[in-house]
Protein backbone atom coordinates (compact mmCIF):
# COMPACT_ATOMS: atom_id res chain seq x y z
CA UNK A 1 0.00 0.00 0.00
CA UNK A 2 1.33 3.32 -1.06
CA UNK A 3 -1.58 5.49 0.03
CA UNK A 4 -0.22 8.08 2.65
CA UNK A 5 -3.66 7.32 4.26
CA UNK A 6 -3.40 3.78 5.25
CA UNK A 7 -0.37 2.02 6.76
CA UNK A 8 2.42 0.38 4.31
CA UNK A 9 2.90 -2.91 3.48
CA UNK A 10 6.20 -3.68 1.77
CA UNK A 11 7.75 -7.22 0.70
CA UNK A 12 11.41 -6.21 2.04
CA UNK A 13 14.65 -8.12 0.84
CA UNK A 14 16.22 -10.04 3.00
CA UNK A 15 19.46 -7.92 3.02
CA UNK A 16 16.82 -4.45 3.75
CA UNK A 17 14.75 -6.00 6.70
CA UNK A 18 15.23 -6.25 10.03
CA UNK A 19 16.63 -9.20 11.16
CA UNK A 20 14.50 -11.06 13.46
CA UNK A 21 17.08 -12.85 14.79
CA UNK A 22 19.05 -9.76 16.29
CA UNK A 23 16.14 -9.00 18.25
CA UNK A 24 16.47 -11.09 22.57
CA UNK A 25 13.94 -13.82 22.46
CA UNK A 26 10.77 -13.13 24.51
CA UNK A 27 12.28 -9.93 26.36
CA UNK A 28 11.13 -6.75 25.61
CA UNK A 29 13.80 -3.79 25.57
CA UNK A 30 12.44 -0.76 26.48
CA UNK A 31 13.37 3.26 26.55
CA UNK A 32 16.90 3.19 26.68
CA UNK A 33 17.19 5.37 23.34
CA UNK A 34 19.09 3.24 21.44
CA UNK A 35 20.06 3.99 17.94
CA UNK A 36 18.68 2.37 15.00
CA UNK A 37 20.09 -0.25 13.06
CA UNK A 38 21.40 1.25 9.55
CA UNK A 39 18.78 -0.59 8.21
CA UNK A 40 16.47 1.95 9.78
CA UNK A 41 16.28 6.02 8.93
CA UNK A 42 19.26 7.31 10.92
CA UNK A 43 17.04 9.75 12.99
CA UNK A 44 14.52 6.42 14.17
CA UNK A 45 14.96 6.02 18.15
CA UNK A 46 14.12 2.32 18.80
CA UNK A 47 11.90 2.24 22.08
CA UNK A 48 10.84 -1.05 21.97
CA UNK A 49 11.55 -4.39 19.59
CA UNK A 50 10.73 -8.37 20.52
CA UNK A 51 9.67 -11.21 19.46
CA UNK A 52 6.42 -13.00 20.54
CA UNK A 53 6.33 -16.52 22.46
CA UNK A 54 4.40 -19.38 21.08
CA UNK A 55 3.56 -20.31 24.99
CA UNK A 56 -0.09 -19.81 24.78
CA UNK A 57 0.16 -22.05 21.30
CA UNK A 58 1.60 -24.60 23.20
CA UNK A 59 -0.76 -24.42 26.22
CA UNK A 60 -3.85 -24.09 23.92
CA UNK A 61 -2.06 -27.39 21.54
CA UNK A 62 -2.02 -29.41 24.84
CA UNK A 63 -5.11 -28.98 25.91
CA UNK A 64 -7.13 -29.67 23.06
CA UNK A 65 -5.23 -33.32 22.73
CA UNK A 66 -5.81 -33.54 26.11
CA UNK A 67 -9.39 -32.69 26.01
CA UNK A 68 -10.08 -33.67 22.48
CA UNK A 69 -8.46 -36.76 23.13
CA UNK A 70 -10.61 -37.78 26.07
CA UNK A 71 -13.70 -37.16 24.29
CA UNK A 72 -12.16 -39.58 21.18
CA UNK A 73 -11.43 -41.79 23.70
CA UNK A 74 -14.93 -42.03 25.33
CA UNK A 75 -16.67 -41.93 22.13
CA UNK A 76 -14.51 -44.79 20.99
CA UNK A 77 -15.23 -47.07 24.06
CA UNK A 78 -18.86 -46.43 23.79
CA UNK A 79 -18.90 -44.59 27.52
CA UNK A 80 -22.73 -42.99 26.36
CA UNK A 81 -23.62 -46.73 26.04
CA UNK A 82 -24.86 -46.36 22.52
CA UNK A 83 -27.17 -49.24 21.24
CA UNK A 84 -25.50 -48.85 17.66
CA UNK A 85 -21.76 -48.96 19.12
CA UNK A 86 -20.65 -47.76 14.87
CA UNK A 87 -22.63 -44.72 15.67
CA UNK A 88 -20.32 -43.88 18.62
CA UNK A 89 -17.31 -45.06 16.83
CA UNK A 90 -18.08 -42.56 14.33
CA UNK A 91 -18.32 -39.47 16.24
CA UNK A 92 -14.98 -40.45 18.02
CA UNK A 93 -13.58 -40.25 14.14
CA UNK A 94 -15.17 -36.92 14.03
CA UNK A 95 -13.94 -35.61 17.06
CA UNK A 96 -10.73 -36.89 15.94
CA UNK A 97 -11.06 -34.66 12.36
CA UNK A 98 -11.92 -31.35 14.51
CA UNK A 99 -8.77 -31.93 16.68
CA UNK A 100 -6.68 -32.78 13.81
CA UNK A 101 -8.14 -28.99 12.28
CA UNK A 102 -7.28 -27.34 15.39
CA UNK A 103 -3.92 -28.36 15.65
CA UNK A 104 -3.09 -27.92 12.11
CA UNK A 105 -4.24 -24.28 12.63
CA UNK A 106 -2.10 -23.64 16.01
CA UNK A 107 1.26 -25.27 14.59
CA UNK A 108 0.78 -22.47 11.57
CA UNK A 109 0.03 -19.71 13.94
CA UNK A 110 3.26 -21.05 16.18
CA UNK A 111 5.31 -21.01 12.82
CA UNK A 112 4.69 -17.66 11.90
CA UNK A 113 4.81 -16.08 15.26
CA UNK A 114 8.94 -17.66 15.22
CA UNK A 115 9.39 -15.97 12.45
CA UNK A 116 7.39 -12.69 13.83
CA UNK A 117 8.95 -9.27 14.61
CA UNK A 118 7.46 -6.48 16.58
CA UNK A 119 9.40 -2.27 16.52
CA UNK A 120 8.34 1.05 17.82
CA UNK A 121 10.91 3.26 16.67
CA UNK A 122 10.39 7.23 17.99
CA UNK A 123 8.53 7.30 14.06
CA UNK A 124 6.67 4.35 13.89
CA UNK A 125 4.95 0.41 15.00
CA UNK A 126 6.20 -1.71 12.78
CA UNK A 127 6.03 -5.84 12.48
CA UNK A 128 7.93 -7.53 10.13
CA UNK A 129 7.12 -11.76 9.42
CA UNK A 130 9.82 -13.73 7.69
CA UNK A 131 9.14 -16.45 5.65
CA UNK A 132 11.59 -18.34 3.33
CA UNK A 133 13.82 -15.83 1.56
CA UNK A 134 11.54 -12.93 1.58
CA UNK A 135 10.42 -10.35 4.61
CA UNK A 136 7.41 -8.92 4.70
CA UNK A 137 6.75 -5.76 6.99
CA UNK A 138 3.40 -3.46 7.80
CA UNK A 139 4.42 -0.12 9.67
CA UNK A 140 1.57 2.56 11.16
CA UNK A 141 3.94 5.91 10.73
CA UNK A 142 3.19 7.93 14.60
CA UNK A 143 0.99 10.44 12.79
CA UNK A 144 -1.62 8.11 11.61
CA UNK A 145 -1.97 6.35 15.13
CA UNK A 146 -5.74 7.12 16.51
CA UNK A 147 -6.21 4.62 19.27
CA UNK A 148 -4.38 1.50 20.94
CA UNK A 149 -6.08 -1.70 22.15
CA UNK A 150 -5.32 -4.68 24.51
CA UNK A 151 -7.12 -8.01 24.92
CA UNK A 152 -5.96 -11.03 27.06
CA UNK A 153 -7.06 -14.18 27.45
CA UNK A 154 -7.26 -16.38 29.65
CA UNK A 155 -4.18 -18.61 28.86
CA UNK A 156 -2.16 -15.03 27.56
CA UNK A 157 -2.89 -13.94 31.35
CA UNK A 158 -1.07 -16.77 32.53
CA UNK A 159 2.03 -16.18 30.63
CA UNK A 160 1.94 -12.96 31.30
CA UNK A 161 1.36 -11.57 27.47
CA UNK A 162 -0.96 -10.29 25.68
CA UNK A 163 -2.10 -8.66 21.83
CA UNK A 164 -1.72 -5.43 21.09
CA UNK A 165 -3.66 -3.55 18.66
CA UNK A 166 -2.89 -0.26 16.88
CA UNK A 167 -5.72 1.32 14.97
CA UNK A 168 -5.11 4.21 12.60
CA UNK A 169 -9.36 5.17 11.64
CA UNK A 170 -11.30 1.29 12.33
CA UNK A 171 -11.21 -2.16 13.51
CA UNK A 172 -10.74 -4.06 10.23
CA UNK A 173 -7.62 -5.43 8.91
CA UNK A 174 -8.48 -3.79 5.78
CA UNK A 175 -8.60 -0.52 7.09
CA UNK A 176 -5.04 -0.60 8.60
CA UNK A 177 -3.82 -1.53 11.93
CA UNK A 178 -0.64 -3.41 12.96
CA UNK A 179 -1.24 -6.21 15.83
CA UNK A 180 1.48 -7.18 18.30
CA UNK A 181 0.16 -11.08 19.25
CA UNK A 182 1.13 -12.65 22.24
CA UNK A 183 3.68 -9.89 23.16
CA UNK A 184 5.66 -10.38 26.47
CA UNK A 185 5.03 -7.41 28.99
CA UNK A 186 2.20 -6.04 26.90
CA UNK A 187 0.40 -3.71 29.24
CA UNK A 188 4.08 -1.90 28.92
CA UNK A 189 3.78 -2.01 25.22
CA UNK A 190 0.60 -0.57 25.03
CA UNK A 191 1.62 2.24 27.67
CA UNK A 192 4.94 2.92 24.77
CA UNK A 193 2.20 3.09 22.25
CA UNK A 194 0.04 5.44 23.67
CA UNK A 195 2.63 7.78 24.15
CA UNK A 196 3.44 7.93 20.30
CA UNK A 197 -0.19 8.81 19.74
CA UNK A 198 -0.18 12.33 18.74
CA UNK B 1 -12.80 -19.79 -7.98
CA UNK B 2 -10.60 -17.13 -10.09
CA UNK B 3 -6.99 -16.22 -8.66
CA UNK B 4 -3.49 -18.26 -9.12
CA UNK B 5 -3.14 -21.71 -7.89
CA UNK B 6 -1.45 -20.59 -4.79
CA UNK B 7 -4.35 -18.70 -3.88
CA UNK B 8 -6.67 -21.05 -4.15
CA UNK B 9 -4.15 -23.38 -2.40
CA UNK B 10 -4.54 -20.88 0.59
CA UNK B 11 -8.07 -20.55 -0.38
CA UNK B 12 -8.49 -24.58 0.66
CA UNK B 13 -6.25 -24.15 3.18
CA UNK B 14 -8.22 -21.00 5.36
CA UNK B 15 -11.44 -23.47 4.83
CA UNK B 16 -10.14 -25.99 6.93
CA UNK B 17 -7.48 -24.23 9.27
CA UNK B 18 -9.37 -20.70 9.57
CA UNK B 19 -12.77 -20.32 8.72
CA UNK B 20 -12.74 -17.13 9.89
CA UNK B 21 -10.76 -15.68 7.40
CA UNK B 22 -13.26 -17.78 4.89
CA UNK B 23 -16.20 -15.82 6.07
CA UNK B 24 -15.22 -12.18 7.22
CA UNK B 25 -15.99 -9.66 4.97
CA UNK B 26 -14.39 -6.04 5.06
CA UNK B 27 -16.06 -3.97 6.60
CA UNK B 28 -15.09 -0.79 4.78
CA UNK B 29 -17.12 -2.30 1.47
CA UNK B 30 -19.89 -2.11 3.32
CA UNK B 31 -20.20 1.38 4.76
CA UNK B 32 -20.55 2.67 1.36
CA UNK B 33 -22.85 4.47 -1.02
CA UNK B 34 -26.12 2.78 -2.15
CA UNK B 35 -24.71 1.73 -4.84
CA UNK B 36 -21.56 0.67 -4.31
CA UNK B 37 -23.02 -1.87 -1.86
CA UNK B 38 -25.26 -2.84 -4.90
CA UNK B 39 -21.98 -3.72 -7.14
CA UNK B 40 -21.14 -5.45 -4.13
CA UNK B 41 -23.84 -7.57 -3.80
CA UNK B 42 -23.80 -8.11 -7.75
CA UNK B 43 -20.69 -9.60 -7.18
CA UNK B 44 -21.50 -11.70 -4.21
CA UNK B 45 -24.08 -13.07 -6.58
CA UNK B 46 -22.03 -13.78 -9.49
CA UNK B 47 -19.19 -15.57 -7.02
CA UNK B 48 -22.19 -17.91 -5.55
CA UNK B 49 -23.70 -18.87 -8.82
CA UNK B 50 -20.05 -19.58 -10.29
CA UNK B 51 -19.47 -21.71 -7.39
CA UNK B 52 -23.21 -23.45 -7.31
CA UNK B 53 -22.32 -24.51 -11.12
CA UNK B 54 -19.12 -25.73 -10.54
CA UNK B 55 -20.73 -27.76 -7.73
CA UNK B 56 -23.55 -28.82 -10.42
CA UNK B 57 -21.50 -29.64 -13.07
CA UNK B 58 -19.63 -32.95 -12.11
CA UNK B 59 -22.89 -33.54 -10.42
CA UNK B 60 -24.77 -33.68 -14.01
CA UNK B 61 -21.73 -35.79 -15.43
CA UNK B 62 -21.97 -38.24 -13.23
CA UNK B 63 -25.72 -38.62 -14.29
CA UNK B 64 -28.11 -36.80 -11.31
CA UNK B 65 -30.68 -35.11 -12.32
CA UNK B 66 -30.97 -36.58 -15.90
CA UNK B 67 -33.93 -39.07 -15.38
CA UNK B 68 -37.51 -38.00 -16.81
CA UNK B 69 -38.69 -36.31 -20.30
CA UNK B 70 -37.33 -32.68 -20.76
CA UNK B 71 -38.98 -32.28 -24.13
CA UNK B 72 -38.21 -30.62 -27.42
CA UNK B 73 -35.04 -28.07 -26.97
CA UNK B 74 -35.82 -24.57 -27.45
CA UNK B 75 -34.52 -22.60 -30.87
CA UNK B 76 -31.90 -20.92 -28.62
CA UNK B 77 -30.63 -23.84 -27.02
CA UNK B 78 -30.69 -25.85 -31.05
CA UNK B 79 -28.78 -22.50 -32.14
CA UNK B 80 -26.34 -23.12 -29.81
CA UNK B 81 -25.70 -26.99 -29.97
CA UNK B 82 -25.30 -26.45 -33.99
CA UNK B 83 -22.77 -24.02 -33.12
CA UNK B 84 -20.91 -26.24 -30.94
CA UNK B 85 -21.05 -29.49 -32.90
CA UNK B 86 -23.50 -31.19 -30.09
CA UNK B 87 -26.88 -32.84 -30.12
CA UNK B 88 -29.38 -30.58 -29.04
CA UNK B 89 -31.77 -33.17 -27.33
CA UNK B 90 -28.07 -34.04 -25.34
CA UNK B 91 -27.10 -30.94 -24.61
CA UNK B 92 -31.06 -29.59 -23.63
CA UNK B 93 -30.79 -32.69 -21.24
CA UNK B 94 -27.92 -31.37 -20.21
CA UNK B 95 -29.10 -28.24 -19.09
CA UNK B 96 -31.83 -29.25 -17.20
CA UNK B 97 -30.23 -31.36 -15.80
CA UNK B 98 -27.47 -28.99 -14.42
CA UNK B 99 -30.37 -26.60 -13.36
CA UNK B 100 -31.64 -29.09 -11.43
CA UNK B 101 -28.86 -30.15 -9.31
CA UNK B 102 -28.43 -26.29 -8.90
CA UNK B 103 -32.03 -26.18 -7.65
CA UNK B 104 -31.47 -27.93 -4.29
CA UNK B 105 -28.55 -26.15 -3.28
CA UNK B 106 -30.13 -22.81 -4.29
CA UNK B 107 -32.83 -23.71 -1.94
CA UNK B 108 -31.07 -24.73 0.90
CA UNK B 109 -28.56 -21.55 0.46
CA UNK B 110 -32.13 -19.22 0.49
CA UNK B 111 -33.24 -20.86 3.38
CA UNK B 112 -30.44 -20.13 5.22
CA UNK B 113 -30.04 -17.02 3.95
CA UNK B 114 -33.43 -15.95 5.46
CA UNK B 115 -33.03 -18.00 8.83
CA UNK B 116 -29.91 -16.67 9.21
CA UNK B 117 -30.78 -12.77 9.08
CA UNK B 118 -33.75 -13.54 10.44
CA UNK B 119 -31.93 -14.51 13.31
CA UNK B 120 -29.70 -12.01 13.68
CA UNK B 121 -32.36 -9.33 12.89
CA UNK B 122 -34.24 -10.25 16.48
CA UNK B 123 -31.23 -9.93 18.01
CA UNK B 124 -31.93 -6.42 16.83
CA UNK B 125 -27.82 -6.17 16.28
CA UNK B 126 -27.96 -6.76 12.49
CA UNK B 127 -25.40 -4.90 10.32
CA UNK B 128 -27.18 -5.10 7.73
CA UNK B 129 -28.25 -7.40 4.69
CA UNK B 130 -24.61 -7.65 3.01
CA UNK B 131 -23.13 -9.00 5.96
CA UNK B 132 -25.54 -11.86 5.92
CA UNK B 133 -25.30 -12.28 2.48
CA UNK B 134 -21.49 -12.80 2.76
CA UNK B 135 -21.57 -14.50 5.13
CA UNK B 136 -24.11 -17.34 3.64
CA UNK B 137 -22.82 -16.83 0.08
CA UNK B 138 -19.18 -18.13 1.68
CA UNK B 139 -20.54 -20.29 3.83
CA UNK B 140 -22.84 -22.53 1.93
CA UNK B 141 -20.31 -21.86 -1.20
CA UNK B 142 -17.62 -24.26 0.55
CA UNK B 143 -19.35 -26.00 3.59
CA UNK B 144 -23.07 -26.95 2.96
CA UNK B 145 -21.47 -27.68 -1.03
CA UNK B 146 -19.57 -30.00 0.72
CA UNK B 147 -22.24 -31.44 2.42
CA UNK B 148 -24.08 -31.97 -0.38
CA UNK B 149 -21.01 -33.54 -1.97
CA UNK B 150 -20.81 -35.80 1.00
CA UNK B 151 -23.75 -37.07 0.83
CA UNK B 152 -23.62 -37.62 -2.60
CA UNK B 153 -20.67 -39.88 -2.52
CA UNK B 154 -22.75 -41.78 0.44
CA UNK B 155 -25.87 -42.26 -1.42
CA UNK B 156 -24.03 -43.31 -5.01
CA UNK B 157 -21.05 -45.30 -3.81
CA UNK B 158 -21.83 -49.13 -3.63
CA UNK B 159 -19.08 -50.00 -1.57
CA UNK B 160 -20.46 -48.36 1.41
CA UNK B 161 -24.16 -49.36 1.09
CA UNK B 162 -24.90 -50.10 4.98
CA UNK B 163 -23.23 -45.96 5.42
CA UNK B 164 -26.17 -44.42 2.55
CA UNK B 165 -28.89 -46.77 3.83
CA UNK B 166 -28.61 -45.26 7.77
CA UNK B 167 -28.56 -41.93 6.10
CA UNK B 168 -31.44 -42.24 4.15
CA UNK B 169 -33.38 -43.66 6.88
CA UNK B 170 -31.78 -40.90 9.30
CA UNK B 171 -33.22 -38.49 6.92
CA UNK B 172 -36.54 -40.21 6.65
CA UNK B 173 -37.33 -41.01 10.71
CA UNK B 174 -36.69 -37.22 10.53
CA UNK B 175 -39.35 -36.27 8.11
CA UNK B 176 -41.75 -38.76 9.74
CA UNK B 177 -40.69 -37.44 13.62
CA UNK B 178 -42.43 -34.41 12.44
CA UNK B 179 -45.00 -36.02 11.01
CA UNK B 180 -46.45 -37.84 13.78
CA UNK B 181 -45.73 -34.18 16.18
CA UNK B 182 -48.15 -31.92 13.93
CA UNK B 183 -50.58 -35.26 13.98
CA UNK B 184 -50.93 -35.46 9.98
CA UNK B 185 -51.82 -38.55 8.43
CA UNK B 186 -49.47 -38.83 5.98
CA UNK B 187 -47.01 -40.72 4.45
CA UNK B 188 -43.85 -40.91 2.16
CA UNK B 189 -43.51 -42.93 -1.18
CA UNK B 190 -41.48 -44.97 0.47
CA UNK B 191 -43.43 -45.82 3.44
CA UNK B 192 -41.53 -45.73 6.70
CA UNK B 193 -38.44 -47.68 6.82
CA UNK B 194 -36.80 -49.96 8.72
CA UNK B 195 -34.45 -49.04 11.27
CA UNK B 196 -30.72 -49.58 9.78
CA UNK B 197 -28.18 -50.79 11.77
CA UNK B 198 -24.73 -49.42 11.29
CA UNK B 199 -22.74 -52.89 12.54
CA UNK B 200 -21.93 -53.40 9.14
CA UNK B 201 -20.37 -50.23 7.71
CA UNK B 202 -17.09 -50.18 6.35
CA UNK B 203 -14.16 -48.09 7.05
CA UNK B 204 -14.98 -46.08 3.96
CA UNK B 205 -18.44 -45.23 5.01
CA UNK B 206 -17.54 -44.46 8.59
CA UNK B 207 -15.06 -42.17 7.42
CA UNK B 208 -17.65 -40.48 4.91
CA UNK B 209 -19.65 -40.35 7.84
CA UNK B 210 -17.23 -38.76 10.35
CA UNK B 211 -16.58 -36.48 7.81
CA UNK B 212 -20.14 -35.35 6.81
CA UNK B 213 -21.03 -34.53 10.62
CA UNK B 214 -17.21 -32.52 10.56
CA UNK B 215 -18.32 -30.44 7.74
CA UNK B 216 -22.01 -29.80 9.37
CA UNK B 217 -20.15 -28.56 12.60
CA UNK B 218 -17.84 -26.90 10.21
CA UNK B 219 -20.80 -25.00 8.42
CA UNK B 220 -22.59 -23.91 11.75
CA UNK B 221 -18.93 -23.03 12.92
CA UNK B 222 -18.76 -20.54 9.96
CA UNK B 223 -22.64 -19.27 10.28
CA UNK B 224 -21.33 -18.48 14.33
CA UNK B 225 -18.61 -16.52 13.05
CA UNK B 226 -19.69 -14.53 10.42
CA UNK B 227 -22.63 -13.60 13.16
CA UNK B 228 -19.80 -12.68 15.45
CA UNK B 229 -17.21 -10.55 12.59
CA UNK B 230 -19.21 -9.55 10.19
CA UNK B 231 -22.41 -7.91 12.69
CA UNK B 232 -20.44 -7.62 16.07
CA UNK B 233 -22.75 -9.48 17.64
CA UNK B 234 -21.81 -11.71 20.75
CA UNK B 235 -21.74 -15.24 21.72
CA UNK B 236 -25.40 -16.19 22.73
CA UNK B 237 -26.65 -13.93 19.94
CA UNK B 238 -24.44 -15.57 17.84
CA UNK B 239 -25.93 -18.94 18.62
CA UNK B 240 -29.23 -18.00 18.67
CA UNK B 241 -28.77 -16.66 14.60
CA UNK B 242 -27.48 -20.14 14.15
CA UNK B 243 -29.95 -21.91 16.08
CA UNK B 244 -32.83 -20.68 13.34
CA UNK B 245 -30.34 -21.88 10.40
CA UNK B 246 -30.58 -25.37 12.34
CA UNK B 247 -34.25 -25.04 12.87
CA UNK B 248 -34.66 -24.36 9.15
CA UNK B 249 -34.86 -28.13 8.16
CA UNK B 250 -37.47 -28.17 10.75
CA UNK B 251 -39.23 -25.49 9.57
CA UNK B 252 -38.83 -26.89 6.08
CA UNK B 253 -40.84 -29.80 6.37
CA UNK B 254 -43.21 -28.14 8.41
CA UNK B 255 -44.60 -26.44 5.35
CA UNK B 256 -44.39 -28.97 3.48
CA UNK B 257 -46.95 -30.93 5.67
CA UNK B 258 -48.89 -27.56 5.50
CA UNK B 259 -48.97 -27.43 1.96
CA UNK B 260 -50.09 -31.40 1.70
CA UNK B 261 -52.74 -31.73 3.74
CA UNK B 262 -53.80 -28.10 2.62
CA UNK B 263 -54.03 -29.63 -1.64
CA UNK B 264 -55.46 -32.17 -0.24
CA UNK B 265 -52.86 -34.83 -1.29
CA UNK B 266 -51.56 -37.97 1.30
CA UNK B 267 -47.97 -37.51 0.35
CA UNK B 268 -45.58 -34.74 1.60
CA UNK B 269 -43.95 -33.80 -1.91
CA UNK B 270 -41.85 -31.34 -1.42
CA UNK B 271 -40.47 -33.42 1.93
CA UNK B 272 -40.66 -36.99 -0.05
CA UNK B 273 -37.88 -34.87 -2.48
CA UNK B 274 -35.74 -34.52 0.32
CA UNK B 275 -35.35 -37.96 0.47
CA UNK B 276 -35.30 -39.38 -3.43
CA UNK B 277 -31.91 -37.36 -3.82
CA UNK B 278 -28.99 -36.24 -1.81
CA UNK B 279 -31.07 -33.37 0.61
Amino acid sequence: MTNSQQPTETDASATDSLDPDSAPPDDPTLGDGSRATSSEQSDEEVRYRARPTIRPQLAWSALTVIVGGAIAGALFANVLGLEDRQLSVIGGMAVVFVVVAILGRLVVQMYVLRRTSYTITSSAVRYEFSLWFRTRSREVPRSKIRACQHERDRVQKVFGVGTVTVLTGGTNASLGYVEFSNVPNSEAVRDVIREQIP
Amino acid sequence: MAGTPLSVVRYGFNALFDPADIVSGRRNQYALTRRAKIRQAIRLSLFYFLNLFLYAVPLTYAGFGTSGTTGQPPAAVVGIASVAGTNPETTWQFLVATAQNCTFLFLASVLTFVTFHVGVFLTRNSLGVLQSMHTVVYSTGIYLAAIFSFVWYLSTSADIAVAGDWLVWVQVEFIYAIIDLAGANLVLPAGRVEPVSLAGVTLSGAFALAALATMGGYYMYSLYLGARINHDLGRVSSCLAVGFVVASPVLFVVGSIAGTVLSGSAVPALASSLVSIPL
